[in-house]
């Protein structure tokens, strides 16, 4: 059995508790994360998939319920131990790339390694290894607003890897992308995921794309509705069990 | 009647928008009162020094000067509309897109700001009003008059008038073209548009820059002294600034990030963000530049006119702080597009102290830079002045601390409100994404 990495138990997220209005994005969720694992989240607009993933990374504290980050609780952590944990170990990636407009690539892909304090020299190979890799390396003196949005994206990629992460966290990785270059990241997860370890957890909303876990969460009105896990599946079963999963949702809407 | 109304529905929704820009108009229209008051005051009229003509009519210099600042306020008044607009290009794209036609969305825009003038005319008025009394004894007590206490000219508060009311024309007109010549497209991406492309058709070499600005400040050093002989050389210089912030920083600043800054987490991205807030700000720090120079030239050269000198004294004392307002406004305006920037930061393992720090360099080198590139002038201005004029030492200390102070309160001020745009959108966090 592989190591724990992070668990999230009975967790509750309500926002504006103190309005008159609050609003419970997620109710009494579950999960436990080990190394390894890649884990998909699926659900309708607003059914609390960000939430979810934004309080299992340390973005957002829960309400009620508690999560555990290699066994220590992530409120009794302080500020810059939260902080350490995320460019040590955890790469983000989001649906709007998040690159930050006023730093060249190369310093975008630098940045979690400023924070960890690593070396110039080190910091050069790193960066120019994991370009090549990505091939954004004729890139790395070019500003955000200078490259197309697969660019852009394989840039925060590459921002997200950089520190070899234990754990990705991506938001609709593939949301701006056309479906060539979705491919081309959902390999590179897969090769990171069967290859190096690295543990995903992801947000989508595309069948095709959810199909490359091993597991799938679908998340309905803030709770966990349905757990699927491919097992020996092939992806093309996989896939199709995704598709019911969705399909269900929609046809109840015919129902009611 | 539908675009009167959705105008001031607009303006009531964005009242913070609306209400930074009313306070910026009605600073801008108390100094105009302010200056009119001087051109426009019959006691000070017989008296005044006359040193220019113009077809046999004498032209006292303190009119000819609070008239280059009135002129110089109605440019205010036109950059900080401009400014405006150009943050409202989402509502004026979603009208166009809902049908409104060009009359119309001019129509929305002149309304908003017509609005804003008639609640900033008398706030302007009555502040102006403040302001001339206190300027006045000051005038009065110096040149030893026996002028009624509360002596204003009525004719201060019309000509003011017609002044603001020719600015809202200019504002139409501007503002109609600004509409005619963008699209949808352009003004739904606009607000939160960061490029910063260089778009010269001339691309003069970065060093000309440069060397334009150590040429200013030999020809400073070397011209034979006269009252006015600063002027030229800080003209060049303040010119030179402009090109410097524009055109070469992009390169130094690279520079000094590859060589020395992108290993430290704090200052890898305060550069950054500094070039950009120089850029937003060059045209504002080019007057600044330009003005802080040439009114302490004008002020020198006065030194032995005591109503001209008080004149050029609160002309100087007026432009710095309406300058360092305007600036304050632009900066507060941008930072509040930086949210989603600092928040990514956060995502990526930054704690809130370090967000601060970054602000806190970013801000302090900004007004630094802004109060640097003069200075050097500046000082030397002084410094010659004192030798060949006479100029007391009490004076160039006063003019100095003068910049030093009122650019320090800029820029707490600018940093308090970086600052909490920022922490407002940490604190909010999902909600904000």
């Amino acid at each position: 059995m592989n190591k724990e990495i992070l668990v999230a138990d009975h967790v509750t997220k309500i926002y504006g508790i103190e309005t008159k209005n609050p609003v419970t994005a997620l109710s009494d969720v579950s999960l436990t994360m080990y190394e390894g694992d890649f884990i998909c989240v699926m659900g309708p607009s607003g059914s609390g998939k960000s939430t979810f993933i934004n309080n299992l990374s340390t973005i957002d504290v829960p309400t009620k319920g508690y999560v555990y980050i290699d066994g220590k609780e992530v409120r009794t952590m302080g500020e810059n131990e939260i902080g350490r944990f995320r460019y040590e170990n955890l790469g983000f990636i989001f649906q709007e790339f998040n690159l930050l407009d006023s730093l060249t690539i190369f310093e975008n892909i630098a940045v979690p390694l400023s924070l960890a304090n690593i070396p110039l020299q080190e910091m050069n190979e790193r960066v120019e290894t994991v370009a090549q890799k990505l091939n954004v390396h004729q890139l790395l003196n070019k500003y955000p607003y200078e490259c197309s949005g697969g660019q852009r994206q394989r840039a925060a990629i590459a921002r997200a890897l950089v520190t070899n992460p234990k754990l990705i966290v991506a938001d609709e990785p593939t949301g701006n992308l056309d479906s060539q270059n979705s491919h081309e990241l959902l390999e590179l997860f897969k090769q990171l995921n069967d290859q190096d370890g690295v543990s995903i957890l992801m947000v989508t909303h595309d069948s095709m794309i959810a199909s490359y876990s091993q597991k799938l969460l679908y998340i309905k009105d803030g709770e966990i509705e349905e757990t699927i896990e491919r097992g020996h599946l092939s992806q093309k079963d996989y896939f199709y069990k995704i598709v019911d999963v969705n399909s269900v949702e929609s046809q109840k809407l015919f129902v009611d | 009647m539908g675009t009167l109304k959705f105008s001031i529905r607009m303006l009531k929704k964005e009242y913070k928008k609306s209400m930074v820009y009313t306070l910026t108009l009605s600073l801008t229209i108390a100094v105009t009162f302010l200056f009119f008051n001087i051109i426009d005051n019959v006691y000070l009229m017989n008296e005044r020094h006359t040193n220019a003509s113009l077809s046999g009519i004498d032209i006292p210099f303190s009119s000819t000067l609070s008239f280059i600042i009135i002129i110089f306020c109605a440019f205010m008044i036109i950059f900080a509309n401009n400014f405006y607009i150009s943050r409202k290009t989402k509502e004026i794209a979603i009208m166009t897109m809902s049908g409104s036609g060009f009359m119309d969305t001019t129509m929305y825009l002149f309304y908003q700001n017509l609005i804003m003038t008639l609640m900033a005319f008398p706030l302007g008025i009555g502040l102006g009003a403040i302001a001339s009394i206190g300027v006045n004894q000051c005038i009065y007590q110096y040149l030893s008059y026996q002028v009624p206490m509360f002596y204003i000219p009525v004719n201060a508060i019309f000509d003011t008038m017609i002044c603001i009311c020719a600015i809202i024309g200019a504002q139409l007109v501007y503002a109609s073209g600004f509409v005619y010549r963008k699209d949808i497209q352009y003004m739904l991406s606009q607000e939160n548009r960061n490029t910063l492309k260089d778009e010269r058709i001339l691309q003069i070499p970065t060093s000309v820059y440069w060397v334009v600005y150590v040429l200013g400040f030999i020809l400073l050093v070397s011209t034979p002294y006269t009252s006015s002989s600063a002027l030229f050389p800080c003209f060049i210089g303040a010119v030179a600034t402009g090109g410097m912030i524009k055109y070469c920083f992009s390169s130094l600043f690279m520079k000094l990030k590859q060589n020395h800054f992108i290993a430290n987490r704090l200052w890898l991205i305060a550069l950054s963000n500094l070039y950009y807030s120089l850029r937003r700000a060059v045209l504002l720090i080019g007057i600044y530049a330009v003005s802080s120079s040439v009114m302490i030239a004008i002020m020198i050269s006065q030194q032995n006119n005591p109503r001209e000198m008080v004149t050029s004294i609160v002309g100087f004392v007026v432009i710095i702080l309406l300058l360092l307002a305007s600036i304050l406004y632009k900066y507060s305006m941008e930072a509040t597009t930086r949210k989603m920037f600092y928040y990514n930061l956060y995502k990526l393992g930054y704690t809130n102290h370090q967000l601060l720090s970054i602000i806190k360099k970013e801000v302090s080198s900004f007004y630094a830079i802004l109060l640097g590139l003069p200075f050097v002038y500046i000082i030397v201005t002084l410094i010659q002045a004192f030798i060949h004029q006479g100029i007391s030492l009490e004076f160039m200390i006063t003019v100095i601390l003068t910049q030093i102070l009122s650019a320090l309160i800029a820029g707490v001020l600018t940093y308090i409100s970086y600052k909490n745009a920022v922490l407002k959108a940490l604190k909010e966090g999902v909600h904000y994404e």
